[in-house]
């Protein structure tokens, strides 16, 4: 961080507004609008899928419409969901016409140069050094960089599409274990109509030498995405995984439904990192991306570790809850975030630990900052099954208010089946101290100045843990968000 | 949902007695639209499941099995009976509620200011219906409690006190309630108390059940509601202690309704009952009032308890402060969900909760729930929540100090629970719950 | 034209007047002690300097080289060359004190049109002030007064007051809460920053501070008034005699 200065910070945070707002202008084949089983059909025909997967999808697409007619729209969360018309969107768009791209030299230039302007360049010789990308704009890996050097160690990072053709056994043996599709009406959209997201596989031993990065981006308008990621660490293996995201601005919602699935075997350490900036809609709070995310990681080895690390600023309405199931003896889960909503945002997000081995540890910091007219809830469950001995959880959530339009909520769910289990939960709520602004201003700092450098300082510990790449990323946009929240 | 129809045996039987027992004795029925939709009300929710996110934790229906019949109000308890359910030592006016109905012939009212009213909530219903419409029912949300609803609908008898402007009652008013009967019965209480501008009042409440015929204790159902409203500067002292044995089920409510700068707190100590959920809600609705809640709970066997607590703080500059603790022995199940609520308009609020929880055996649950909602940016609100088993270290430390490790289990617990104890102002009571507390602990 | 005219000033919080018809006038280079009992308007007067909005100046005046300062934001003020020591001054967890005083120094010298500082160079001043004001430098990469003992913050301030170069500095019990070897430390720190263009008012309690930082004016400040004013023998009278005799004279009861 030692070449960007604050000043440099601050200069870019004058830079006010979402500025990934814009439109790559390319064509894209289109599935056919509406959700069907021609429109499951379709896609899994344009990926040229084995037929295993197909039936995979029409069995999830099944139950989706089963809970879609039972009413089993998750309600519980705390937010004000309008009604999703499921047939009015695209369920797949292929951007420059292409469904796969083999070569990034069949790559429309518009597409490479807009993902450049996102901070993504993708040319090898341009790319970020240390980090391989991902690239998938609505339904289609564009790019995956740096795939043959990982190949040397074993490690295969490519897009979903890619390793259910090349890796057929290790997706279908991994695939829907940890969230199957009957878990909650988005996952089972997404089993349906996945599109495309990383296959990441670390073989036995290996600790990935590189950061791996999947960036996610929408652009068509009226279209889902549903992206599937799925990462698989295994014995002693180590990886960081860091994903982005952001959409252009548009009137109208777009529905986001993911998956994320982590499987860790003995003493395997992952850590994943989202900076998620999904256009929130307009300040008036039209448009914006819904965000309805599944995202869980089964720790099934002895000692394996998985951390999560989220900062969220992006999306109209966030429903995400990045979880762990510390099956294995001594697994490790541990869940950081940041959620900053302004303007007419609603985020529930938070997480699970589910305690089911031995001497299990898991921790959870979270931090949730609301201004405008937001609300913003922090929801987490801890549970300690019957067999899990000696297991511990500290918690702590803290929400910031900026603001007296907004709502700052927390809802743990603490649930204790073990006697040996200890567990702890903190949370404060209070808004940023005026005598921290004036101290602030009698320093000569302006007000907006001074709430940035309040809300970073509250936030840092957080932001501390995303990868150095992301970290200067994640501090800027926090602040971009903040521009406007004074007073 | 339960669904009142298919509910086997005595809910749809006791609507239709208690009907009978509460509108037919030729009293003025002032409050018969309250009753009529308090009626609806539950009749159109039915009683709740662990599917509703309120009751996630707490199945009643092992506990609602029985054929329950409707509490016999004529009944009669021996002053033996009465004795026992007292708290020793504490100089205190009696009221005695037998089966739901007050009793004026075992109770002593004496020493009490004469300016104010107490009494039975039925009699004073038919002496001066208006000036008890005023209050009754006003702050309970029925909608959102389908057992306040039963209760409002069927229900009309316990203690009334009204204290006027000014006054002070220094003498606590000790209210017994005991269910006497020889099969499984279905009982209500109701009390209202009002209490004025500037003016106190303690009321602490206990629970007994009495067996007849064989001896044996009756299997019972309770579903009591007690609604405090407090004057501006006013200052109410409420307890209630449950010790009726693991045969004992019931749901509670107490709701208080402050105007400013008064102080409430409302305090439950749970001892052996069977499956119980003690519901609290308070809303300090003036400017700079200051509610107090908390409870201890001891569960051994297979007994059951959830706490369920909301402080809705709709006026600025308040203050809560809330402490519940639970020791879980055996199969024993402890539930703690505490709602801090506040409005936009409750700027300068200052809501503190905490809850602890301790698990002593493989088999025992606890489950917490604390939840902030926040809608007013000028606030300190907190919420802390432990559980788990005594700290390992803090045994040793005690054993490598020479005592037992028995022993030194026992004086962690009992300084554990010592915590909520702190928080009673009576000495008599204090030692009497401190007493309980080491006797529970056995 | 003094540095600092403050005339007639009479402020209240919640319709509670607390400065009554305050005047002083502060030239460059002098040292002004302000002396009172508790609740005479010390702080009052400090926070209304300060620009903290809790106030209401319902008459009155306060120049500040010769431009209206009740008319500027607080980090107006302070980028004129005002600067304030707090009582209690407040910590900001997470934010380095590296971060704060950058984003502050180079607040001031864009106001004063002075190019920005490099990193290197902001480094390089941030050592240098620190050994001047003889403050631990490891303070210096902690978060802003967090988990600062007492005399570490008021130290801080000290530090920070010779990062911003300001024309006025006003220490607002600067001296409260310290034993005499961290009161030694502080009034060193501040006897050094003295010089011909600066200017500084010490608000204060008691006399000891005096022994260190030696005032060109002393000044009692009773009822919201300043009822007295001399040179520094004044604050040895006040210290022999106490308050009452001037509380008397002013027609206040303690």
């Amino acid at each position: 961080m030692s070449t960007y200065t604050e000043h440099d910070f601050f200069e870019d945070v004058v830079e006010q507004g979402y500025k990934y707002g814009f439109v790559t202008d390319t064509p894209s084949a289109k599935a056919p609008k509406g959700l069907s089983e021609d429109t499951v059909r379709y896609i899994s025909a344009q990926k040229e899928e084995p037929g295993w997967l197909l039936e995979y999808r029409l069995k999830a697409l099944a139950h989706f419409f089963k809970l879609l007619d039972e009413g089993k729209e998750p309600s519980w969360a705390h937010l004000n969901v309008p009604a999703i018309d499921y047939q009015d969107a695209y369920y797949f768009a292929a951007p420059g016409d292409r469904v796969k791209y083999d070569s990034i030299d069949d790559v429309p230039q518009e597409i490479l140069d807009d993902f450049e302007k996102l901070g993504i360049p993708l040319r090898e010789q341009a790319a970020l050094a240390g980090v391989a990308v991902d690239a998938v704009m609505d339904s289609v890996s564009v790019a995956t960089t740096f795939k043959e050097e990982l190949a040397k160690d074993g490690i295969i990072f490519c897009s979903f599409s890619e390793a259910v053709q090349n890796h057929p056994e290790l997706v279908r043996a991994n695939m829907g274990k940890v969230v199957p599709y009957t878990d909650n009406l988005y996952a089972a959209l997404n089993a349906a109509v996945f599109s495309d997201g990383s296959f990441c596989y670390i073989p036995k031993g290996v600790r990935c030498p590189m950061e791996l990065s999947t960036y996610f981006r929408i652009n068509e308008a009226n279209t889902g995405q549903f992206e599937r990621t799925l990462i698989v660490c295994e014995e002693g293996g180590y990886v960081s995984y860091m994903e982005g995201c952001t959409a252009p601005m548009r009137e109208e919602y777009q529905l986001h439904a993911a998956t994320v699935e982590i499987i860790a075997h003995d003493d395997a350490e992952v850590k994943y990192s989202t900076v998620q900036n999904w256009y929130p809609g307009s300040a008036e709070g039209k448009g914006g991306v819904y965000n309805f995310v599944t995202k869980r990681a089964l720790c099934s080895g002895r000692n394996s570790k998985v951390t999560w690390t989220q900062l969220e600023t992006g999306s109209a309405i966030t429903w995400k809850y990045p979880s762990c199931i510390l099956k294995g003896d001594g697994s490790v889960g541990e869940f950081y975030s940041v959620a900053f909503t302004k303007d007419y945002q609603q985020a529930d997000t938070g997480t699970k630990m589910i305690h089911l081995g031995k001497n299990t540890r898991s921790t959870i910091i979270s931090k949730g900052i609301s201004a405008g007219h937001s609300n913003n809830s922090y929801r987490g469950l801890v549970k300690v099954n019957p067999k899990a001995e000696n297991a511990r959880n500290f918690s702590q959530c803290d929400s910031l208010l900026i603001g007296d339009q907004c709502g700052a909520h927390t809802f743990p769910y603490i649930e204790i089946l073990n006697h040996t289990a200890q567990v702890e939960h903190e949370a404060t709520t209070s808004k940023v101290g005026e005598d921290q602004m004036f101290y602030c201003q009698a320093r000569g700092i302006s007000e907006q100045d001074a709430l940035n450098l309040i809300v970073n300082g509250y936030a840092k510990e957080i932001l501390a843990k995303l990868p150095m790449e992301f970290a200067v990323e994640a501090q800027k946009l926090l602040s971009v968000q903040l521009e406007g929240s004074v007073g | 949902m339960i669904d009142l129809e298919k509910q086997p045996g005595f809910l749809t039987n006791a609507t239709d007695a208690l009907a009978g027992a509460f509108s037919g004795d030729g009293a003025p029925d002032p409050f018969h639209d309250l009753r009529q939709s308090a009626r609806q009300s539950f009749e159109g929710k039915g009683l709740p499941t662990t599917k509703d996110e309120a009751w996630k934790y707490t199945d009643l229906r092992a506990a609602l099995k029985a054929d329950y019949q409707p509490a016999d109000p004529s009944a009669t308890v021996s002053d033996e009976t009465i004795q026992q359910a007292r708290i020793p030592g504490l100089d205190a006016a009696l009221a005695v509620v037998v089966n739901g109905a007050f009793d004026a012939e075992r109770s002593d009212l004496s020493g009490l200011p004469e300016r104010i009213t107490v009494g039975g909530l039925r009699e004073q219903v038919q002496r001066d219906p208006a000036g008890v419409r005023d209050t009754f029912g006003r702050h309970v949300d029925l909608d959102r409690d389908a057992f306040a609803a039963l209760n409002s609908a069927f229900s009309l008898d316990g203690l009334y006190l009204s204290v006027p402007r000014g006054v002070a009652v220094e003498r606590p008013i000790e209210v017994v309630h005991i269910v006497t009967a020889s099969g499984p019965t279905f009982v209500q209480g109701r009390n209202l108390i009002v209490v004025g501008e500037a003016a106190q009042a303690t009321v602490i409440e206990t629970f007994a059940v009495e067996g007849t015929g064989s001896g044996e204790p009756a299997e019972t159902f309770r579903n009591d509601l007690t609604e405090i409203v407090c004057g501006a500067a006013g200052v109410v002292r409420h307890v209630r202690v449950q010790d009726e044995g693991p045969d004992a089920h019931g749901v509670s409510l107490v709701q208080t309704y402050q105007e400013r700068d008064s102080d409430v707190s409302t305090l439950t100590f749970t001892f052996s009952t069977g499956t119980v959920r003690n519901n609290t809600v308070m809303v300090p609705a003036g400017e700079g009032g200051q509610s107090t809640l908390g409870g201890l709970y001891i569960c051994r066997g297979g007994q059951h308890v959830d706490t369920n607590t909301l402080v809705d703080h709709v006026a600025p500059g308040c203050q809560s402060n809330e402490l519940f603790k639970g020791i879980v022995y055996d199969q024993g199940t402890g539930v703690f969900n505490g709602k801090v609520f506040v409005q936009r308009e409750a700027q300068q609020t200052n809501a503190y909760q905490q809850s602890q929880g301790v698990v002593l055996s493989p088999e025992a649950r606890h489950y917490s729930k604390p939840e902030l909602e926040i809608y007013a940016d000028d606030v300190k609100c907190s919420h802390g929540s432990t559980t788990g088993a005594i700290e390992p270290e803090h045994i040793f430390y005690l054993r490598s100090r020479g005592v037992s490790e028995a022993d030194a289990r026992a004086m962690l617990l009992y300084a554990f629970a010592h915590d909520v104890v702190e928080m009673v102002s009576m000495e008599p009571l204090r030692d009497h719950l401190d007493a309980m507390i080491a006797e529970r602990l056995k | 034209m003094s540095l600092l005219s403050i005339q007639n000033l009479h402020a209240s919080v919640e319709d509670h007047e607390i400065l009554k018809g305050l005047s002083l006038d502060v030239n460059a280079g002098e040292v002004h002690a302000i002396m009172g009992p508790n609740g005479s308007g010390k702080s009052t007067l400090a926070s209304v300097l300060a620009g903290r909005d809790d106030y209401d100046i319902s008459q009155g005046s306060v120049t500040f080289q010769g431009e209206d300062l009740l008319e500027m934001d607080p980090e107006e003020r302070t980028r004129e060359g005002l600067f304030l020591a707090f009582q209690y001054p407040v910590e900001l967890p997470g934010v380095s004190t590296h971060q704060f005083l950058r984003t502050a120094v180079n607040s001031v010298r864009e106001h004063r049109q002075l190019d920005e500082l490099s990193v290197s160079d902001f480094l390089k001043l941030m050592k240098e002030k620190a050994e001047f004001v003889n403050l631990d430098p490891k303070l210096t990469q902690r978060s802003v007064n967090e988990g600062f003992s007492g005399g570490e913050k008021k130290r801080a301030e000290i530090f920070q007051m010779a990062m911003l170069d300001p024309q006025l500095a006003i220490l607002d019990e600067t001296d409260s809460g310290l034993d005499i070897d961290a009161l030694r430390v502080v009034s060193e720190g501040i006897n050094k920053l003295r010089n011909e263009d600066r200017a500084f008012v010490l608000i204060t309690h008691y006399q000891r501070l005096l022994n260190f930082i030696v005032p060109d004016r002393v000044h009692v400040l009773v009822g919201g008034r300043i009822v007295r004013s001399g040179g520094p023998e004044l604050a040895e009278e006040l210290e022999a005699k106490g308050y009452d005799w001037l509380l008397d004279e002013a027609g206040v009861s303690a």
